[in-house]
């Protein structure tokens, strides 16, 4: 369940009127509330001290013992906080309810921010997304696409094609480049070739390792490295490594290629970052695959991994995350709703 | 791929192959689906839908708002097409999310009846306890990873999970009892919100069930805690109402907690009750057997029918669907055949409530768990971008892969 | 009944109770063997039901041992050791474990108590099982009345823990005592096991079954089964079938605390005994009753052999009685009854000869007396005869002038005389040639009542004191048939006897009455009375007391009596007076 915000006072107001309707002008009331939402408690205190002024405010007395008793639960459905208030005279009970109450966002101020800016957005899915200041190559399972920077948009050069496989639909390419040549990685597969030349691309079969480590041979999408599990993608962090293993689970690897620990919550991407306070890991959010994603920063204290951002939602799931730059990464999602595949470009800035 | 259910298809199939204009997400909200813009009148009775570009029947006939206008009329509605947009006129007011309901759902009607529609998935053969399913290769969603799905039903848990450890079906139904047996094969366990109600239902024009006191008792007398515990594996929660706190949020103004003493009372002298269950259903029969013993801690006996109909009781279980209150809460009226939920006047929280209160009151329904849909899935089993089963317990399939078979 | 049925019924009871006693004993003693027999053939097979129902005591401890040493127990044992722990997943444990050990029953119960699995009521999780905690001290098997949902049942019960470090993990298991469970004992012919649940307070033929079922005709088992629940032992009794006798032995059932739960009970059929009974009696009845013809012939014979003699002589005797004395009986056996024919035909020539010399010296007796009586009276006119006579010589003699005087006075003496004489002689004439009576019908109440009235005047005569005349006639006294003037003659003699015999007057009294043979006259009177003597020799013509009459009266009326048939008796004491009885046949 989502957290709640402190909950719109609006929302509050409301269960206030219904309660003072159904109560005696003038009584005396017992006020309990009790939280059974995901509410923190510092927003429970508020809430009932905004419904207490409120009752006041209509001219009822607050004690321990009153003609009448109001209990408030503060629950919550899917859709949101569900404020009941239970009011009894003796043996008569009526029941005030307001709600869905739609949460709003938590913002935490957290110490790292996390930028998202758009670089390009296609039907075609986007394996990878590599950008200088004046260049793009846009990977995707047929083509390498080369774009000159226009303006505020991307123009395309040139489109260089990849010999047809039958990939899957969850393909996993990197690209990665070196002043004019660039090699796309595909599983089993890497190709080569030059920006500014019109030749077409070489490729030929390889299993070798891709950037960062690890080898995805072809037919899978998975990496393999020496001493390290089978995984969906890698960070170092300290003399550790964390992997995102096949089976959905985070885990600690120490030096030897032994698994010192696990964790669940993650997803399974994940890119080592480094920021002006820090080194961070910036991963997914768990899940098969959620219909809306997010991408979150965490730091390492010890062997625990706490949040040091909010999360960055996207609209759909994040298909891709590879870094760029040591403090920033590319995020590729799928928005759903349109099938369009965007690349973004994530930077982190520290605020502490 | 093979899918092993325990209940019908039809809830489970019919997303993959029809859909609607617009669609719930995660959260309840309601997002475009085959419609991408709308608008209405200030009545909510006129509506007027654009509808998504490059859409294809699964027969490849493209998705016009001729064909969308032909489905969508009826039930009181009209509907027509008019510029290229769908126009809807409703007999009532209207909320989108009545656009969401699976029953507005948008098909082609062949001359033979058959229906066509624009899902992930086409039918390829539907009978009364096994269909098959083929991926439609245009779909807008973008092509199923699987090329296919058979879906079969009924057995019981113990076979579907054999099934499972078999790998003859690589998804299957599982009960709370067999999840940890699943789990030690390495079985992977989806598990959706609780969006089964499972209850007694007292038949009425029955004699031995006519007494309003003994109903109370009967409610008052059973350990919900227990079974939760021990039956359920702890998968569910204990119900007194009959929507999920999760789909509500005021279920936990319903009493679940146990007074045997005030049973005792009440019962005092009653006859006995004939309790009837699903005889398939081992976990049905387990409940039903420790409801008697429950029963029996208050002086109620409960026994089995002598012959089919003439139980006075009987413990069955209901599909809360779809995903919003007031229609699952009358999904849930026509399911357990009471009359006073169907049409429910308002969708506000505070009169569904006391809608199920005056349902309630009398016990003629003893809510007893909401219990989530919970499948096994074979390790070979991956969900990409969707997960198969989403928290309403409906079906995404078309986001399963299926490792490559082992040489 | 007669001598010779008397005997042959003797003779035939004798043999028939002999023949009776010896099949009766005879049978007593062979069923008496028999029984001793059967007896020891029954204990033998209780003793082997015994080790049989403990054979399989021994079998579920060990079951229920193996259970609590199994590995899987004793992970779960451990699991639940733990703090906190998880029943959840071990809830079907008790099912299967039953079922892989052929149990009827099994629950696992936690340290404290609580049911973990129960495969008998597997919705029972989570309750309280007490006993079992208590049970798991003991090492038996042991017997419980366990509640199912359906039913209570009779169980043999072991519990056993199973500890594996921490906390104690119970295994109760057992086996149902129901139909199957008798089915399952190895029993020998012509034996059965009954087993009767005692759940209810008073007897219930419902709770009685053995390996078919209910049993039928249980309340013949009643009371046997009452008897055991009140006193709590065991005991045997014997139980008549419709066909046959079957013993059963019964044996309490005790739960863990004593308290008694059923009652086993161990028939041993006694049909075959019974049938043996049976046909001993049936040989001994045919025995005896063959005895009994063969008596009854003997008897009947032998009665012949002895009674035909004995008839011989009864028949003789009963001539004799009749008066044909010269009766004579045959018999020609050389036993004492043929000396008792000897003996009896020279007894009745005796008594012929003796008769004869007897009426022959009556005959003269009677003619002596005759003769005395006769010149007694005869002599009395005589003398006065001769008196006058010889006055008259001697006044012929003497006094020639008074002699015509005289000759007159003395004529008149001597007709008188003369005519006293003539008297007598009819007197005697009469009563010599008293003829037959004429019978004709007579009532002889008023035969008493003339004679009375004709000596009225006699009775009150101015002589003597007046006599007074009782009459007391019976009115219901019929006709007799007799001859009028002799009665009435016989009557006036007994009355002219009674009233000499009153000379100072007195009372006389005439009765009559009705008997059976006839009709009975009483002349009483209450003079002088007689002695014994004189009573005796009354009827003897000319025996008088009187100073004159001739003594015949009473001889006519014994002659009357006797021409009639009848019979005259007296009684008398002297100075009391006498009463005369006689009885003249009806006809």
């Amino acid at each position: 369940m989502l957290s709640l915000a402190a909950a719109p006072e609006d929302s509050v107001r409301e269960l206030g009127r219904k309660i003072a309707v159904m109560l005696e002008a003038r009584e005396t009331v017992t006020l309990t509330v009790r939280n059974a939402s995901s509410l923190a408690p510092a927003d429970v205190v508020a809430m009932r001290r905004e419904i207490e002024s409120q009752l006041r405010a209509g001219g009822f007395r607050l004690a321990a013992e009153g003609t009448a008793s109001v209990a408030v639960t503060l629950a919550e459905n899917w859709q949101g906080g569900v404020w009941i208030a239970e009011i009894r005279h003796g043996d008569k009970r009526e029941v005030a309810m307001v709600g869905p109450v739609a949460p709003t966002e938590r913002v935490a101020a957290t110490p790292v921010g996390i930028d998202k800016q758009l670089i390009l957005a296609q039907a075609e899915p986007i394996l990878d997304a590599l950008a200088t200041d004046d260049l793009l190559l846009v990977l995707t399972p047929g083509e390498v696409a080369i774009y000159d920077r226009k303006e505020a948009r991307w123009e395309i050069r040139r489109a260089v094609e990849l010999p047809p496989q039958a990939w899957p639909r969850d393909l996993r390419g990197r690209l990665a480049m070196e002043g004019d040549a660039w090699r796309a990685y595909l599983p089993g597969l890497v190709c080569h070739g030059k920006v500014q030349t019109e030749a077409a691309a070489e490729c030929g079969e390889s299993e070798g390792p891709w950037p960062g480590g690890g080898s995805l041979k072809k037919g899978r999408n998975y990496f393999e490295a020496e001493k390290l599990p089978p995984y969906y993608s890698a960070a170092r962090v300290g003399e550790y490594t964390l992997v995102a293993g096949v089976d959905g689970r985070t885990r600690w690897i120490d030096a030897a290629g032994k698994a010192v620990g696990s964790f669940g919550g993650w997803g399974s991407d994940m890119v080592a970052v480094e920021t002006g306070c820090g080194a961070q890991v910036l991963a997914t959010r768990a899940g098969e695959a959620a219909e809306t994603d997010a991408v979150q920063a965490f730091e390492a204290a010890g062997r625990q991994m706490t949040a040091v951002s909010g999360p960055l939602e996207f609209n759909g799931p994040v298909t891709a995350l590879w870094p760029a730059g040591p403090a920033g990464a590319v995020a590729i999602s799928r928005d759903p709703n349109t099938g369009q595949y965007a690349a973004f470009r994530l930077s982190l800035t520290c605020s502490r | 791929m093979e899918v092993r259910e325990a209940r019908a298809l039809e809830p489970a199939a019919w997303p993959m192959v029809f859909e609607t204009l617009v669609e719930l997400d995660e959260s309840g909200k309601v997002r475009p689906a085959l419609a991408v813009s709308w608008r209405h009148d200030a009545s909510s009775k006129r509506w007027q839908f654009r509808l998504r570009p490059n859409v294809k029947f699964q027969d490849g006939s493209p998705l016009t708002a001729e064909a969308a206008a032909a489905a969508l009329g009826g039930n009181g509605w009209l509907s027509t097409a008019a510029g290229g947009e769908v126009v809807v006129l409703c007999d009532a007011l209207t909320r989108l999310a009545d656009f969401a309901d699976a029953r507005r759902a948008v098909f082609l009607k062949g001359e033979d009846g058959t229906l066509t529609g624009t899902g992930p998935f086409r039918v390829t053969q539907w009978e009364a306890r096994r269909a098959m399913l083929a991926a439609h290769e245009e779909c807008w969603r973008g092509r199923p990873f699987l090329d296919g799905v058979a879906m079969e039903m009924g057995g019981t848990a113990p076979q579907r999970l054999a099934d499972l450890e078999l790998a003859k079906a690589e998804l299957v139904e599982v009960g709370p009892g067999e999840v940890r047996r699943a789990e030690q094969f390495g079985a992977k366990i989806w598990t959706s919100s609780p969006v089964i109600l499972m209850a007694l239902k007292f038949e009425p024009g029955r004699p031995a069930g006519d007494n309003a006191r003994l109903r109370e008792a009967l409610a008052l007398s059973i350990d919900r805690a227990a079974i939760l515990k021990v039956l359920l594996q702890k998968r569910g929660e204990a119900a007194g109402g009959l929507l999920p706190q999760w789909l509500s949020g005021y279920a936990g103004l319903f009493a679940t907690a146990r007074d045997v003493e005030r049973a005792r009372g009440l019962a005092a002298g009653a006859p006995a009750l004939a309790l009837a269950y699903d005889a398939s259903d081992g976990l049905a029969r387990m409940v039903a057997e420790r409801i008697a013993v429950n029963a029996r801690e208050a002086g109620i006996r409960l026994a089995a029918p002598s012959a089919a109909g003439n139980a006075d009781v009987s413990l069955a279980r209901a599909r809360i669907a779809p995903a919003v209150a007031e229609q699952a809460l009358e999904g849930l009226g026509a399911a357990l055949r009471l009359p006073e939920l169907l049409h429910p006047a308002s969708p506000e929280l505070e009169d569904l409530y006391a809608d199920e209160r005056a349902v309630l009151e009398d016990y003629w329904v003893i809510p007893l768990f909401h219990l989530p849909e919970i499948y096994g899935a074979s390790p070979r089993l991956h969900a990409w971008a969707t997960p198969g089963l989403l928290k309403t317990g409906e079906w995404r399939l078309e986001d399963l892969w299926l490792d490559a078979e082992q040489p | 009944m007669t001598f010779r049925t008397r005997l042959l019924i003797s003779f035939a009871l004798a043999v028939v109770g002999t023949a009776a006693l010896a099949t009766w004993v005879v049978s007593a003693m062979t069923r008496h063997a028999f029984e001793q027999a059967d007896d020891r053939r029954s204990a033998a097979l209780v003793a082997q039901f015994r080790r049989e129902f403990e054979r399989r005591r021994q079998e579920l401890v060990r079951s229920v041992e193996a259970i609590a040493a199994a590995q899987g127990t004793l992970e779960m044992a451990i699991a639940l050791s733990r703090p906190e722990p998880d029943y959840a997943p071990y809830v079907d444990q008790a099912g299967a474990l039953a079922t892989a050990h052929g149990l009827d029953l099994l629950e696992l119960v936690a340290q404290d108590g609580t049911i973990v699995s129960s495969a008998q009521w597997p919705a029972r999780f989570g309750y309280q099982a007490e006993w079992v905690k208590e049970a798991a001290d003991g090492t038996e098997a042991f017997l419980k009345s366990e509640e199912l949902p359906e039913e209570t049942v009779l169980a043999m019960i072991a519990v056993r823990r199973a500890n594996a470090g921490g906390n104690d993990l119970y295994v109760a298991g057992g086996y149902r005592l129901d139909r199957d469970f008798l089915g399952s004992l190895v029993l020998p012919a012509g034996m059965r096991v009954l087993l009767y649940h005692n759940f209810e307070p008073g007897f219930s033929a419902q709770a009685l079954t053995d390996a078919a079922g209910p049993v039928k005709g249980a309340e013949r088992l009643a009371s046997l089964i009452e008897k055991v629940r009140s006193e709590r032992r065991e005991m045997s009794r014997r139980i008549e079938w419709p066909d046959g006798p079957e013993t059963f032995q019964a044996i309490p059932l005790a739960g863990r605390n004593g308290e008694l739960l059923g009652v086993l009970l161990v028939g041993s059929s006694r049909r075959e005994l019974a049938a043996l009974a049976a046909r001993i009696r049936w040989a001994g009845a045919l025995a005896a009753g063959f005895g009994i013809l063969l008596g009854i012939g003997l008897s009947y014979w032998a009665a012949e052999r002895l009674t035909g003699p004995v008839e011989e002589l009864a028949r003789g005797a009963r001539e004799v009685a009749a008066g044909n004395w010269n009766a004579r009986v045959s018999v020609a056996s050389r036993d004492e009854l043929g000396e008792m024919a000897r003996a009896f035909n020279s007894m009745t020539q005796e008594l012929i000869g003796q008769r004869d010399r007897l009426l022959q010296a009556e005959r003269v007796a009677a003619w002596r007396e005759l003769a005395r009586r006769l010149a007694h009276e005869l002599k009395n006119p005589l003398f006065p005869l001769q008196i006058t006579i010889e006055t008259l010589q001697r006044a012929k003699e003497q006094a020639p002038g008074e002699f015509d005087e005289i000759f007159r006075e003395s004529a008149a003496t001597l007709l008188a005389e003369l005519a006293n004489l003539k008297s007598i002689v009819g007197r005697f004439s009469d009563f010599a040639k008293m003829p037959a009576p004429q019978l004709e019908a007579v009532d002889l109440n008023e035969i008493v009542r003339g004679a009375v009235r004709l000596f009225a005047a006699q009775l009150r005569s101015g002589e003597r004191a007046a006599i007074e005349a009782e009459v007391e006639c019976d009115p219901e006294l019929g006709a007799i048939q007799a001859d009028p003037e002799q009665v009435t003659r016989a009557l006036h003699n007994l009355i002219l006897n009674a009233i000499d015999a009153m000379p100072e007057g007195g009372r006389l009294r005439l009765r009559t009455r009705r008997t059976e043979a006839g009709a009975q006259l009483e002349v009483s009177d209450s003079g002088l009375g007689l002695t014994k003597e004189e009573c005796e020799r009354l009827f003897t013509p000319y025996y008088t007391t009187k100073r004159h009459g001739t003594g015949l009266g009473l001889a006519i009326v014994q002659s009357v009596v006797a021409d009639h048939r009848g019979k005259i008796s007296v009684e008398s004491e002297p100075g009391r007076g006498t009463t005369f009885r006689i009885e003249l046949p009806a006809g």
